[in-house]
C-alpha cells in the first residue's frame, strides 16, 4: 500500500511510513496510538468526543490481577496477571498498588475458597490466605463476620488519566489527536474517512492506508459505515459511588463474578459495582433505580455502613463483549479479537472487539501487529518496557 | 432571558418511571441555545447536558467518569463553578428555572463548554506533585506496614482558575491550582524537593500575588482548600527567606 495521508506535521516521522487513523480514544485507541507510533508508523485517534468520554471512562478502575476471572476464563485470567506486572513497570506513579481482597462471610463462599485458591495457582497469580484477624485489622470497615479473606496484586487506576498517559507518549512520539470529530462515512479501500468536527461545523475527508476501529461497544456501528460487520454484545453495567473511600484495596465478593460485588476505592470515594444487561444502543444507557438499591445492598453486606456515605454518582455505560457462540452477559469472555475485515471484501479496516482496560495494552499489541503484517512494516513491539509519559503531559484537545 | 438562537427540542424519555423534565439554557459559542430534555430522579446536570447531546451532537462539553475524578466536566452552573456530575439537577433547578451553563472563565476557549485546561495539569508537573504517593490512611485506621498509595485529591478541573478574580486580572499569575500543589509538595517532609517547588511559586505573579478572595477554596469540588495551601506556602517562603536572609 502506498501512504495517502497527509505528510504535514508529523514531527520528523520517516514520511513514507504507513498513515493510520484509529476511530476511539478509550484505553484501546489509546494504546493502539502508543503502539504503532512507537513502531515508525504515523498515527492520528480521532473521536466523536472528549478522551475516555465512553466506556474507558465509566470505568470501575479495577485493575485486574486476573483473580475474577481465574476459575471461569484461565486465559483471560493469565493476560490480566501478565498485564497487571508490565504497567507496574511502566506506569508506575498513575495507579494504586494497593491490592486487593476476595472476602467470603457465607458457607457458600467458603466452599468457593478451594476452588479460587487453585484456579489463582493454576494461572500463575499470587493468591494468600490471610486470617479473619489480619485482614480486620488491614481493612477495618469489612464485615465484622467475615470466615476467609485472599489477598490477590489488584490494583486501582484512574480511567482518564490511564488513557492520558498511552495519549501523551503517543503524541510525544508524533501522533495527533482529533477530538469532537465524528466519523460520518468510511470507505477504507480508498483510504477515505469522512468525518465532521463538532467545533467548525465541518465535513472533511481524511485519508489513510488503514483505519483501525477501537470503538468498543460501538465497534459494530463504525464497521457498518463501511459495510463491514463485527458482532459485539453491548453489556451494560452500573457503578455507584460514594463519598467516602471505605477501604485501601479493592474488595471482591470470594464467589464467581456476580452483580454488585467489587468496591474500588479512588482518592476519597469507593466505586460500587456493577450490574450486567444486554442493551441495544450503547448511547444513553438508563439507570435503572432497582440497580442503584441492588449493589448498595450487596456493598452494605461487604462494608457495612457504606450506604451511610452518600451518594456521589451513578454512571451506566456498555461493555463491549466479543461475542462467542453460547455465552453472554457474565459468562461471556472478556477475550478479545482483532478482526481484519479484507475476506469480507472490506480492505483497509481492522476491528478490535472485546477486552478490557487492564489488557488495553496488550490488545494493542495485537492490534499493531495485525497493522503492521498488512504493511509488510518490520517492528517489534516496544510497548512492554517502555515508561510512560505522565498524563499530565497529554493534551486532550 | 437571552433568546437568539434557540434550539428547543424535547428529548425521547427513556422509559423510566420517575422523570423530570429540565431545561438547559447553554452559553453556546456567540450564542445562547435552549434544550429541553427529561432525566431520570436524581440525575445530575452532567446527565442531562448528555441528554442535549443525544439531540445534538455538536453540542462541545468535556465528561468522563461521572464521579468526581476525573475533572473534565468543569463549568459555570448559575454562574459558579461547579461539576456537573456532581451537581443535582434538582438543586441547579430548583422552582423549574433553567439551568444556566456557561463555559470556565480564565482559560482558552474552544467552543460552547469546551476550554483548554492542559495549563493547570502541566503547570502542577513542573511543580512537581506526585500523581499517587503513600498517604494517610482512612479515619480509624491503624498506620501499620507499607503505608497504602492514594491518588492526590486536587483532580486538576480548573474550577479555582476561573473562580480566581486575581487569575481575571493578571495573567502571569500563577494562579491557585499550581500554587496549592506548590503547598503540597512543600508542606510533604519526605519530599526532598519542597524547596525547589517554594522557590517556583515564590516570585512576584506567585504566592504573593494572592488577594486572599478565598473563591478557589469556595468551588474546589475535591477539598483541596488551595487558599489555604497558598497561606501556609507564604509561611513558609517567608521563613525561609528570614533564615536564609534572602529577598
Amino acid at each position: 500500500m502506498g501512504a495517502r495521508g497527509r505528510l504535514d506535521g508529523m514531527n520528523g516521522r520517516v514520511k513514507s511510513a504507513p498513515y493510520v487513523i484509529v476511530i476511539g480514544a478509550g484505553s484501546t485507541g489509546a494504546a493502539i496510538a502508543h503502539d504503532l507510533t512507537q513502531r515508525g508508523i504515523r498515527v492520528e485517534v480521532i473521536d466523536r468526543g472528549g478522551v475516555a468520554s465512553g466506556t474507558t471512562g465509566h470505568n470501575q478502575g479495577q485493575l485486574h490481577s486476573g483473580a475474577r476471572y481465574a476459575a471461569s476464563d484461565p486465559e483471560s485470567a493469565r493476560e490480566c496477571m501478565a498485564e497487571n506486572r508490565i504497567l507496574r513497570k511502566i506506569m508506575s506513579g498513575g495507579l494504586e498498588w494497593n491490592g486487593g481482597l476476595f472476602v467470603g462471610w457465607t458457607e457458600e463462599h467458603m466452599a468457593y475458597l478451594r476452588t479460587f485458591l487453585d484456579a489463582c495457582g493454576t494461572c500463575g497469580i499470587p493468591a494468600r490466605e490471610i486470617s479473619s484477624t489480619e485482614t480486620l485489622r488491614l481493612e477495618p470497615r469489612l464485615n465484622a463476620r467475615i470466615l476467609a479473606a485472599v489477598e490477590v496484586p489488584d490494583a486501582v487506576f484512574d480511567p482518564y488519566r490511564f488513557c492520558l498517559s498511552f495519549l501523551a507518549t503517543a503524541q510525544q512520539a508524533g501522533a495527533l489527536l482529533r477530538t469532537f470529530t465524528e466519523v460520518v462515512d468510511l470507505d477504507p479501500s480508498q483510504g477515505r474517512v469522512t468525518v465532521e468536527c463538532h467545533r467548525t461545523g465541518k465535513r472533511e475527508n481524511l485519508g489513510a492506508d488503514l483505519v483501525v476501529n477501537a470503538t468498543g461497544p460501538w465497534t459494530g456501528r463504525v464497521a457498518a459505515l463501511a459495510g463491514a460487520r463485527v458482532d459485539v454484545e453491548a453489556s451494560a453495567g452500573v457503578c455507584v459511588t460514594v463519598g467516602e473511600r471505605v477501604s485501601n484495596r479493592v474488595l471482591n465478593v470470594l464467589a464467581p463474578p456476580a452483580d454488585g460485588d467489587i468496591i474500588v476505592p479512588l482518592r476519597r470515594t469507593s466505586i460500587l459495582g456493577t450490574t450486567s444487561w444486554p442493551v441495544a444502543d450503547p448511547d444513553g444507557i438508563p439507570v435503572p433505580d432497582d440497580h442503584i438499591e441492588e449493589i448498595l445492598d450487596m456493598a452494605e453486606s461487604m462494608v457495612p455502613g457504606v450506604r451511610a456515605s452518600g451518594l456521589r454518582g451513578v454512571m451506566a455505560s456498555a461493555r463491549p463483549l466479543l461475542v462467542l457462540p453460547g455465552a453472554g452477559g457474565r459468562a461471556a469472555s472478556r477475550k478479545f479479537s482483532c478482526i481484519d475485515h479484507a475476506p469480507e471484501g472490506v480492505d483497509g479496516l481492522i476491528s478490535i472487539v472485546g477486552g478490557k482496560t487492564t489488557t488495553a495494552r496488550a490488545m494493542a499489541e495485537k492490534a499493531a501487529d495485525l497493522v503492521c503484517a498488512r504493511f509488510g512494516w518490520t517492528a517489534e513491539c516496544r510497548t512492554q518496557d517502555m515508561p510512560l509519559l505522565s498524563p499530565r503531559l497529554g493534551v486532550s484537545l | 432571558m437571552p433568546d437568539a438562537g434557540h434550539a428547543l427540542a424535547l428529548a425521547a424519555p427513556r422509559g423510566l418511571a420517575v422523570s423530570r423534565p429540565v431545561q438547559l439554557h447553554i452559553r453556546r459559542t456567540g450564542r445562547w441555545a435552549d434544550y429541553r430534555v427529561e432525566v431520570r430522579e436524581g440525575a445530575s446536570v452532567l446527565e442531562a447536558l448528555e441528554e442535549a447531546w443525544r439531540l445534538d451532537h455538536s453540542l462541545l462539553f468535556r465528561h468522563s467518569c461521572h464521579h468526581g475524578s476525573c475533572g473534565t466536566c468543569g463549568m459555570r452552573i448559575n454562574g459558579r463553578e461547579a461539576l456537573a456530575c456532581l451537581t443535582p439537577v434538582a438543586q441547579a433547578a430548583r422552582g423549574g428555572r433553567p439551568v444556566r451553563l456557561e463555559p470556565l472563565r480564565n482559560f482558552p476557549l474552544l467552543g460552547d463548554l469546551l476550554v483548554e485546561t492542559q495549563q493547570v495539569a502541566a503547570g502542577i508537573e513542573a511543580v512537581g506533585l506526585p500523581i499517587v504517593r503513600d498517604a494517610d490512611r482512612p479515619d480509624g485506621h491503624p498506620a501499620e506496614g507499607s503505608p497504602p498509595e492514594q491518588y492526590e485529591n486536587c483532580i486538576e478541573c480548573g474550577l479555582c482558575v476561573s473562580a480566581c478574580p486575581v487569575v481575571g486580572s493578571d495573567r502571569q499569575f500563577t494562579g491557585p491550582a499550581v500554587l496549592a500543589a506548590g503547598g503540597r509538595v512543600a508542606e510533604e517532609r519526605r519530599a526532598p524537593d519542597g524547596l525547589a517547588a517554594m522557590t517556583q511559586v515564590s516570585g512576584e505573579h506567585g504566592v504573593w500575588r494572592c488577594h486572599g478572595a478565598f473563591e478557589c477554596s469556595e468551588v474546589c469540588p475535591a477539598e483541596v482548600d488551595p487558599a489555604a495551601l497558598i497561606l501556609g506556602l507564604r509561611g513558609g517562603v517567608f521563613r525561609r527567606s528570614m533564615a536564609g536572609g534572602r529577598k
